[in-house]
């Protein structure tokens, strides 16, 4: 079974493609998005989503969130004790949703399409599959997560459209595309992005707004770093919540027992997050640019991704755009469908025959050349583009070089992706060394082909004349390598964790947040939060279905309460 | 492949949009195309070029493919070369009118500088009534400082637009000059009243806006500098100039603006590489003892990197001393990188893709390069000693006051780029250099204060004999066009003023001066009456800048003339 996943930096979501229709999968909380968290304790209990959100503020040690911002990098997290990098914690959600799917259907999955960011480079591309291949799923496709929202808005009705724009700026990355569609071609023209832009940064303007005079006698800094993040994060992200309907909210925290408060108003925020708003414009403006359209001509601007709903992102919209943006997709759920639609179209469902989605490469691919400057010295470390960006893929182009140095014995072909100049500023992808006989420089030349599958697989032939002889890499392959050996280990170490069983996730998720409420509110409040959630750990304890029914309504509903009881 | 594009889409030629998407749309499906990637590509190509004829516009020859930004995804296009001067800017709203002038052709321009401020056009003309008066009191004209306050009124009846580009305009008399503190200061107001246009609009109106500030900043630099600056803050041009495909007037921005930086830099005691540089710029081989003056790899380091980021600064450093640490230091011999050779494709047979212009230059660029420079320093030689007298070179002038230097040795390289020869560099540098003499000397005391104004009184004489606009413009913006014919002892006086201002470094950026008032004695009054037989009325109108210009200009001379006996 072949399913669609949005691997999201704040949410994720899963969807299938059935009966012709693509379907979004409920976890077993009965929600259709799972937040991105994951929280482990040190006997190797696991958390996954709502539940290890309510953690974070209290086990902040134990918690990971907003991981896929990390993918790609050496970067670890240390949870209950033992280090993971970031596509093991996103292996976990994966594996959570691959559960939901099989509750739902019955039918394990072992297939499935992954989004991702179109603004992703190779590495955070290839993390994300060994991500999906950890949680035991054949990623059969990468594929961008404005395409697979387009790919959702295009197929609503099926009728042909003039170039439209979708606009996706999640929790962590902010994606532009230009697709359009006729006679049931999807055709993105083109694909510009900033792999480092989200809502997370707009929590953390707030933040770094607000906290001076949240806290002038820095109470904060007495905690340890990852509590103080995480109890800052959470509140500034209930705080910008909130001002998506109000022109004021409060940003509160509770610290050592203290509660800090303070009001925000709507523009505040907007001045907090205009350096952020004015990244918003490049990535624009160079889809446009790319694919040869003017603002005026799109037919429309989809909105896709959380943080499109704040008010200061839609009005930076409609000016960018002079229109207003079209809100007809679900900004959280589309990239999901989409990926599902992609999974009926390789899994070739007769019901999408007539579609098909053609894609574009959104950055370059090049090597690694030197040049002889003006005084004959020699430019080391510049980048000779061989794909240009927003190519169409597949796609396979050749370019020549030749020999630097009298008596050359080799070359070393460092592969690169990115705009820069100089490759100290692109990706490298990996690294080709070919033997070519020793000749005076500039007589023996290496064609170089690039080739870029629509997966994102990128394949470098190297064909030296003089030689006759032929090299090849698949750059796949190549950084694979050593995590082939130990994928296995990985994955045996990851199935070792503890899940909750299904039938318990409502407790679990219950009880992390009656925790996390116990610890945000002091005094009275505290107190009665105490009271209930003793309770309710009584009635678990009977095990009699009914009185633990009883217990959980009761709890959900004081909880309910409080949380809409603010200020206190 | 006689009937390409339509044998590959599988239909007749047609100039119907929508059969070419649909046979483009049928043939897609039918195909794999992980499978067949170069069918792909040409079916992409043929669709494109199909949809191109049926626009009614055969694709012309590729080097003519007039817009670039199509490039990426319209193969067959990646040759053009990049158009980004003067592209028309069309606005709707309050300024449009402005704009439609401002935008296209330097012709067109020239209208609009006409327009906007005729006192600020060399021309002179008709339009010289509305010259700004900027004294209001019975000052003395000969302390008036120049126009640059402008009119305040008149000023807000034009769009931003208009406004800055006027203040840009090369071609009116402050050439590339860079701005005073008090333009640099108006000129800022300005752009971020354009920059507050800009961003209320729709990115493809900013686009637009954004490619017509690139162009006035290419050809107004340096003069454009702190613009730029403030211009990169709306549209992020730092992140585009070191890309692969900057576009050119980005990426010239860019080089020029970080050496410009690199050069304020580097020149504080406290740079990593201020010894380095300082030790480069000493004239003259240097010695066997050179490792004692600075860190040889430092100096190494510092000329790649000025050669590889900032060309135009080697012009800073002495050619002989950069030789000489040169020939101790071994080449790399191991060179295994490339040399960029030519872009084949496989795909070129097809068509689908042509060689680039962008990396061929890179290789033939240092011929090419090093000849351009050799032709500006030329310039700038000669620029040199025609303004400060011979025996005065491009290195005596950065001894004495290199930032004088730095912008003697652009408005040199303007004037070679533009096609205005050493002549017209020589030209420029004269009028800078009177501009400065006047505006600096007149705050100077003394012997050099008197030799100012009588320098000055020769001058206007020279700008009266040549017509009255001439003369006006002398007095009230301090400029003098070195082509109006000044007498030779005359000149060789303004030479030796210059130099000995340079020598004590008192050619720097005048300092800001708002109008002065100054009472005139009746005796001075009286001989005025007399040297310009007209009535008292219009000579006390006249000396409020009030009145005919020609009294204006003849009272100037005669009160000056009284003033120094």
């Amino acid at each position: 079974m072949l399913i669609g996943i949005d691997l999201g930096t704040t949410n994720s979501a899963v969807a299938i493609w059935r009966g012709g229709e693509a379907e979004l999968v409920p976890n077993a909380l009965g929600e259709l998005l799972t937040p991105s968290a994951v929280s482990i304790a040190r006997d190797g209990q696991t958390w996954i989503g709502t539940p290890a959100l309510d953690r974070m503020t209290v086990h902040p040690q134990d918690t990971a969130t907003s991981f896929k911002r990390l993918i790609g990098t050496q970067r670890t997290a240390r949870l209950g004790g033992k280090e993971y990098k970031p596509e093991d914690v996103s292996a976990i959600v994966l594996g959570a949703l691959v559960r939901d799917v099989e509750a739902l259907t019955g039918e394990k999955p072992t297939e499935a399409v992954i989004t991702v960011p179109a603004y992703f480079n190779d590495r955070q591309r290839k993390a994300t599959r060994r991500a999906g291949e950890l949680a035991g799923l054949t990623v059969r496709r990468l594929i961008n997560e404005p395409t697979a929202a387009a790919l959702a808005f295009g197929l609503q009705d099926k009728g042909d459209r003039e170039p439209f724009l979708v606009f996706d700026l999640g929790g962590g990355t902010f994606d532009v595309s230009v697709v359009e569609m006729f006679d049931g071609i999807v055709e993105v023209r083109a694909s510009a992005g900033d792999n480092r832009l989200g809502g997370d940064d707009f929590d953390d303007a707030l933040a770094a707004f607000v906290k001076p005079r949240l806290d002038p006698e820095g109470l904060l800094a007495k905690l340890p770093d990852e509590r103080r993040d995480a109890v800052l994060k959470r509140a500034a992200e209930t705080c910008r919540r909130a001002l998506s309907t109000a022109s004021e909210a409060e940003f509160a925290l509770t610290v050592e027992e203290v509660r800090l408060s303070t009001m925000v108003t709507e523009a505040e925020f907007e001045a907090a997050a205009e350096p952020l708003v004015r990244r918003l414009r490049e990535p624009v403006v160079r889809a446009l640019r790319d694919s040869a359209i003017e603002a005026a001509e799109l037919s429309d601007v989809v909105l896709v991704g959380g943080a499109t709903r704040m008010p200061v992102v839609r009005k930076a919209i409609t000016r960018l755009f002079g229109r207003f943006p079209n809100s007809s997709v679900h900004p959280d759920h589309a990239v999901a469908l989409g990926a599902s639609i992609q999974a009926g179209l390789v899994g070739r469902d007769a019901a999408l025959d007539e579609i098909r989605i053609t894609d574009v490469c959104p950055f370059t691919l090049g090597i690694e050349i030197a040049e002889q400057d003006r005084f004959g010295g020699l430019q080391r470390g510049l980048f000779s583009p061989i794909i240009e960006r927003n190519t169409p893929v597949p796609v396979s182009r050749v370019n020549s070089y030749s020999t630097m140095g009298d008596g050359q014995k080799q070359i070393e072909f460092g592969i690169y992706q990115g705009e820069a100049r100089e490759v100290s500023g692109n990706v490298k992808l990996g690294q080709l060394v070919v033997p070519v006989p020793p000749r005076p420089a500039g007589e023996v030349s290496a064609e170089v082909r690039f080739s870029y599958d629509s997966s994102g697989l990128l394949e470098v032939d190297v064909h030296v004349p003089a030689s006759g002889q032929s090299h090849n890499l698949v750059i796949v392959d190549e950084e694979d390598r050593p995590d082939r050996k130990d994928i296995e280990k990985r994955r045996a170490a990851l199935a070792g964790l503890k899940h909750h069983p299904r039938e318990e996730a409502g407790h679990v998720a219950l009880m992390a947040r009656a925790e996390r409420a116990y610890e945000d509110h002091i005094g009275e409040v505290r107190q009665a939060i105490g009271h209930w959630i003793t309770e309710f750990v009584g009635a678990l304890d009977t095990q009699d279905p009914r009185r633990i029914a009883d217990a959980r309504g009761f709890l959900n509903a004081r909880l309910d309460e409080i949380d809409s009881a603010s200020p206190l | 492949m006689s009937d390409f594009p339509w044998s590959a889409l599988g239909i007749d030629a047609t100039g119907d949009a929508r059969a070419i998407r649909s046979a483009y749309a049928a043939r897609i499906k039918s195909m794999d195309l992980d499978a067949d990637v170069d069918g792909y590509a040409l079916l992409r190509q043929a669709r494109d070029q199909a949809l191109r004829l049926a626009k009614g516009m055969a694709p012309p020859p590729v080097e003519a493919e007039p817009d670039v930004e199509e490039g990426p995804i319209e193969p067959g296009e990646d040759s053009a070369p990049p158009t980004w001067r003067f592209s028309a800017l069309t606005l709707d709203g309050e300024w449009a009118a402005d704009l439609a002038l401002s935008a296209p052709a330097p012709a067109a321009t020239d209208q609009l500088i006409d327009r906007i401020s005729p006192d600020l056009s060399a021309k002179g003309g008709p339009g010289s009534s509305i010259l700004p008066a900027n004294t209001d009191s019975f000052a003395a004209p000969l302390l008036e400082g120049r126009a640059d306050g402008g009119d305040v009124s008149q000023e807000a009846l034009q769009s931003p637009f208009a406004r800055l580009s006027a203040m840009l305009d090369t071609s009116g008399p402050a050439g590339v000059a860079p701005m005073d503190r008090a333009e640099e200061t108006r000129a800022l107001t300005i752009l971020r009243a354009v920059l507050d246009v800009v961003y209320h609009s729709n990115v493809t109106r900013q686009d637009e806006m954004e490619a017509w500030l690139l162009d006035m900043f290419v050809d107004a630099w340096p003069r454009s500098g702190p613009l730029v600056e403030e211009a990169n803050t709306v549209f992020a041009w730092d992140r585009e100039w070191d890309k692969v495909d900057a576009r050119p007037a980005v990426a010239y921005l860019g080089t020029h603006l970080r050496a410009h930086r690199f050069h304020a830099k580097v020149q504080r005691p406290e740079h990593r590489f201020h010894k380095a540089w300082t030790e480069l710029r000493r004239p003259g081989r240097a010695g066997p003892l050179r490792a004692l003056s600075a860190n040889g790899a430092d100096v190494r380091q510092l000329l790649a990197g000025i050669r590889k980021r900032f060309p135009e600064l080697e012009d800073h450093l002495d050619a002989d001393r950069i030789a000489s640490w040169e020939g101790g230091s071994a080449w790399p011999t191991v060179a295994i990188a490339l040399l960029a050779l030519a872009l084949l494709s496989f795909l070129a047979s097809l068509g689908d893709s042509a060689p680039r212009p962008s990396s061929a230059p890179n290789i033939v660029g240092g011929t090419q390069f090093a000849a351009d420079m050799r032709t500006i320093h030329a310039a700038n030689v000669e620029a040199v000693a025609e303004t400060f007298g011979a025996g005065h070179d491009p290195g005596w002038l950065r001894q004495q006051d290199s930032s004088l230097s730095v912008a003697i040795e652009n408005l040199s390289r303007a004037a070679v780029q533009s096609g205005e020869g050493n002549g017209g560099a020589a030209n420029h540098a004269v009028e800078f250099v009177r501009r400065r003499l006047y505006l600096n000397g007149r705050a100077t005391t003394g012997e050099d204060f008197e030799r100012t104004m009588r320098l000055r009184l020769d001058l206007l004489k020279a700008a009266q004999a040549k017509d009255t606009a001439t003369c006006l413009l002398y007095l009230n913006a301090g400029q003098l066009p070195a082509a109006v014919p000044v007498p030779w002892t005359v000149r060789t006086r303004e030479r030796e003023l210059a130099a000995s201002f340079a020598e004590r470094g008192l050619l720097g950026q005048p300092a800001l001066s708002g109008p002065t008032t100054a009472s005139v004695p009746g005796a001075l009054v009286a001989n005025v009456i007399a040297a310009t037989k007209l009535p008292k009325a219009d000579v006390a109108q006249a000396m409020q800048g009030k009145g005919p210009d020609t009294n204006r200009c003849a009272v100037s001379i005669a009160l000056l003339k009284a003033t120094l006996g």
